[in-house]
């Protein structure tokens, strides 16, 4: 959060001197002092990061494959004239225990393509499909087993 | 010649982005149903504004601006599932018929059935 917060000002800032960095150090420090009071952030939770990082990374390469793969498969839906859709609500639950992964993952349903999360209610997921052959094993997506690791070692 | 490479495959970015685009027009007006559309909009939102961002970050080269689009990039990922889940859960809620629009399916431990629409 403290260098995302610092890699921010210094790029909206547009230019690196001292001033800039020692204001941007400042405000960023101010923030998450703030965060850390008010939002439940903490320096323990910050190095959590640091460990996850390898993780996180294999999650969002997953989720541009899937993102890619799911553009191409909704665009066939809307361009073939004789592929017929049936679109689909389904209900699922997930072994998902922290509500930090249980939203990353709506998140990431609704960013692939063909698939939006309608509501996410206690770990219920309420999932609109374009087609059913897009809610196949929704429910165990790499997505939910990239999760689980990451819960393992501490979302 | 770097320039040159850096505008031929910026434009090639932008140009594939331009035809996610045109799909999700296409789709917009080829399904009938609110739910529908929405996942043909998705395309756009998700894909093909990537690939106009690559492409512009191409035509930019290394520097702030640069990161400043991915920070764009970021920051419309984070938000745009957001939006879209708050229209999708509107409809689901307001449509008295949803059942007659799609067909709904509970996927949970008690049993792969289908299940009338209880939203």
């Amino acid at each position: 959060m403290f260098f995302f917060l610092f890699a921010l000002w210094i790029v909206f800032n547009g230019r690196v001197t001292a001033e800039t960095v020692l204001l941007g150090l400042l405000f960023a420090a101010a923030i998450f002092a703030f965060a850390c009071r008010f939002l439940n952030y903490s320096l323990a939770k910050e190095k959590k990061i640091f460990v996850l990082a390898p993780l996180l990374l294999r999650y969002l390469g997953v989720l541009l494959v899937e993102i890619i793969k799911a553009t191409f498969t909704a665009c066939r839906f809307i361009l073939s004239p004789t592929l017929p859709h049936d679109p689909l609500i389904c209900r699922f639950r997930t072994p998902l225990k922290s509500d930090t992964a249980r939203a990353v993952l709506a998140n990431s349903i609704t960013l692939t393509p063909g698939t939006i999360t309608v509501s996410l209610d206690d770990g219920l997921y309420t999932v609109h499909c374009l087609d059913k052959s897009l809610a196949e094993g929704i429910e165990d997506s790499r997505f939910v087993r990239l999760l689980q690791q990451i819960e393992e070692v501490g979302l | 010649m770097t320039e040159m490479i850096r505008f031929v495959i910026g434009t090639a970015f932008l140009l594939c982005g331009l035809v996610i685009f045109v799909i999700e027009i296409f789709g917009n007006y080829h399904f009938g149903y609110v739910l529908n559309r929405m996942q043909a909009a998705s395309i756009g939102d998700s894909f093909g504004i990537v690939l106009c961002l690559i492409g512009m970050m191409f035509y930019f080269g290394w520097s702030l601006a640069c990161l400043k689009l991915l920070f764009v990039e970021i920051f419309l990922w984070c938000s745009s599932p957001v939006s879209s889940h708050l229209v999708a859960k509107l409809e689901a809620e307001t449509n008295e018929h949803l059942d007659r629009e799609v067909r709904i399916k509970n996927l949970t431990a008690e049993g792969k059935e289908d299940d009338p629409c209880k939203s």
